[in-house]
């Protein structure tokens, strides 16, 4: 029988599984958004760079957990609520115990629907996502960091409607967080069967040299051309020459003109 | 009698074929090409020689002129770096492999083709790159068909068909620095500007070629759209060595590179 979740969150350890795209960070998020002093966030399942820990850092102040950090997380969890988000490729029943004297939740965020799953034996709490179920998971998860990279709007607007239609395989989930022409950071997010959605983060703008905040794109799907994704993102991308260019335009049209008697004096 | 009127072939030679027997069945007894017949595609010598074969009066499209003058597009040429990416490395591709008489073919074509008040152009009578949109200001829309005196003006370039009736046209001309700053108004009857589509590379969601039949005897404009074996000359981009990304966009009917959108630009060419 599943137990109710305390409200607002306690100290303890949040276990958050489940498919790809149900809204695991997006659930995490609106806990972390009704706590938002002193909560800790780790996504242990991920190698390299984490694109939801960047979204969700931009969302509120957050402690992360690195995987080094992992065998603190009991001590943790008894100062603060520690989510921990396990990606669907986890298999749930090789996770390490945790001592007793920490409260632990095994949450399951499954889309709408959802009867029978390996989530439903494992989880204490089932929680309602969104997107459809999938039949069949990913057998490829493809990450490449783009950190420093910036874009060209019309272009990565090709690149994603492609990515997203199927020209460099099947993809069921895809995010990315990219830095735009502009000086602006944006999250792409999108789930098989459902329209993309496009959020601009929080971030200061970067008008001078390359945004070194974190960026990148995470891809789930099967059959997907990574080189060929490369390929176009690469081809999207501002060289130093026309980015140095595109800022320094940006910069003068931020700067306030003077006026006539201003410039007199 | 009906002309059959085509453009923007880029390469293709599946699409060509299938277009002639449909224009054949038709009925048309005459044809006239806009031009593009290279770019993009994987066959584009024997697109140009079947155009030679049949002897079609045949306007120079932009692609044809860069592969003859080499690269020198206006930014409306392209509109993002990817679309630039793509263009130069197609451009690349097809400059590799065209046959020498090919080229030559393509530097004798000429920019516009008259037959009585019908004119053929590419992109305009001005230029072979400039697009005109079909929401393209009407005062200079009706400019472009008066400069050549045509009571209808068929183009292509864009790659999405559409016919504009430019209907009771006015135009009114003040001659400054003359004693008595004359003006003169003077009315035009009914023009139209008839975009032809694209046989080759279609823009309009699907993968079916399109191409115009005008039938001189009721005035009378129609738009083809014809169903040809895509798969083919999809496998033919990959075969030949072109980016797979070119034969999913044709596919999907989508350009292999976006065009530009912005109907008041002026092409700089």
């Amino acid at each position: 029988m599943p137990k109710t979740l305390p409200h607002p969150p306690q100290p303890g350890l949040y276990l958050v599984a489940g498919p790809p795209g149900g809204g695991k960070t997006h659930w995490i998020r609106e806990q972390l958004l009704t706590h938002p002093q002193g909560s800790a966030y780790g996504s242990p399942s991920q190698s390299g760079f984490c694109l939801d820990l960047a979204y969700l850092e931009s969302q509120t102040p957050i402690q992360t957990i690195d995987a080094a950090q992992l065998v603190e997380v009991a001590y943790w969890a008894q100062q603060r609520p520690v989510y921990l988000e396990l990606g669907f490729h986890v298999d749930l029943a090789a996770l390490p115990s945790f001592p007793e004297v920490v409260p632990c939740s095994r949450i399951a965020i499954l889309p709408p629907g959802v009867a029978l799953s390996e989530w439903h034996s494992w989880a204490d709490d089932l929680v309602v996502g969104m997107g459809p179920m999938v039949p069949q998971l990913p057998n490829q998860v493809q990450k490449s960091s783009l950190t420093g990279e910036v874009f060209d709007p019309a272009s990565l607007d090709v690149v994603w409607h492609e990515l997203t239609h199927g020209a460099y395989g099947r993809v069921q989930r895809a995010k990315g967080l990219f830095n735009l022409a502009d000086g602006s950071t944006f999250w792409f997010s999108f789930n098989a069967g459902q329209p993309s959605h496009f959020e601009e983060l929080p971030r200061p703008r970067c008008l001078t040299g390359r945004p070194a905040g974190l960026s990148g794109i995470e891809v789930m799907g099967w059959d997907v051309d990574a080189g060929a994704i490369a390929a176009s993102l690469t081809a999207s991308c501002l060289s130093d020459e026309l980015l140095h260019h595109h800022q320094a335009q940006l910069r003068d049209a931020q700067e306030p003109v003077a006026t006539l008697s201003e410039s007199i004096l | 009698m009906k002309i059959a009127v085509l453009s923007c072939i880029h390469g293709n030679f599946e699409a060509l074929n299938a277009v002639l027997r449909d224009l054949d069945h038709q009925g048309a007894e005459e044809i006239y090409c806009l031009g593009d017949l290279v770019g993009y595609g994987p066959h584009p010598n024997a697109v140009v020689e079947m155009i030679r074969s049949l002897d079609i009066p045949t306007c120079q499209g932009c692609w044809d002129e860069d592969i003859v003058e080499g690269l020198n597009a206006c930014e409306c040429s392209y509109p993002s770096l990817l679309a630039e990416a793509r263009g130069k490395l197609a451009h690349e591709w097809t400059n590799a492999r065209i046959h020498e008489e090919v080229r030559d073919y393509l530097a004798q074509l000429p920019l516009t083709l008259k037959r009585d008040d019908l004119c053929f152009a590419h992109g305009s009578p001005q230029n072979q790159h400039e697009y005109l949109m079909p929401e393209m200001n009407a005062f200079a829309a009706l400019e472009r068909v008066l400069a050549v005196d045509a009571r209808i003006l068929f183009c292509g370039h864009t790659h999405v068909p559409y016919v504009r009736t430019l209907e009771a046209g006015t135009m009114t001309v003040r001659l400054h620095h003359t004693p008595d700053q004359r003006e003169q108004a003077f009315t035009t009857p009914l023009r139209r500007i008839v975009n032809v589509g694209s046989v080759g590379e279609p823009r309009h969601g699907r993968p079916n070629a399109t191409y115009v039949i005008y039938d001189t005897d009721g005035d009378q404009i129609t738009l083809r759209e014809v169903e040809y074996d895509y798969e083919k000359t999809c496998a033919a981009i990959i075969d030949q060595g072109l980016p797979p990304i070119f034969a999913w966009r044709l596919a999907q009917g989508l350009e292999f590179a976006e065009r530009a959108d912005d109907p008041s630009h002026v092409c700089e060419r």
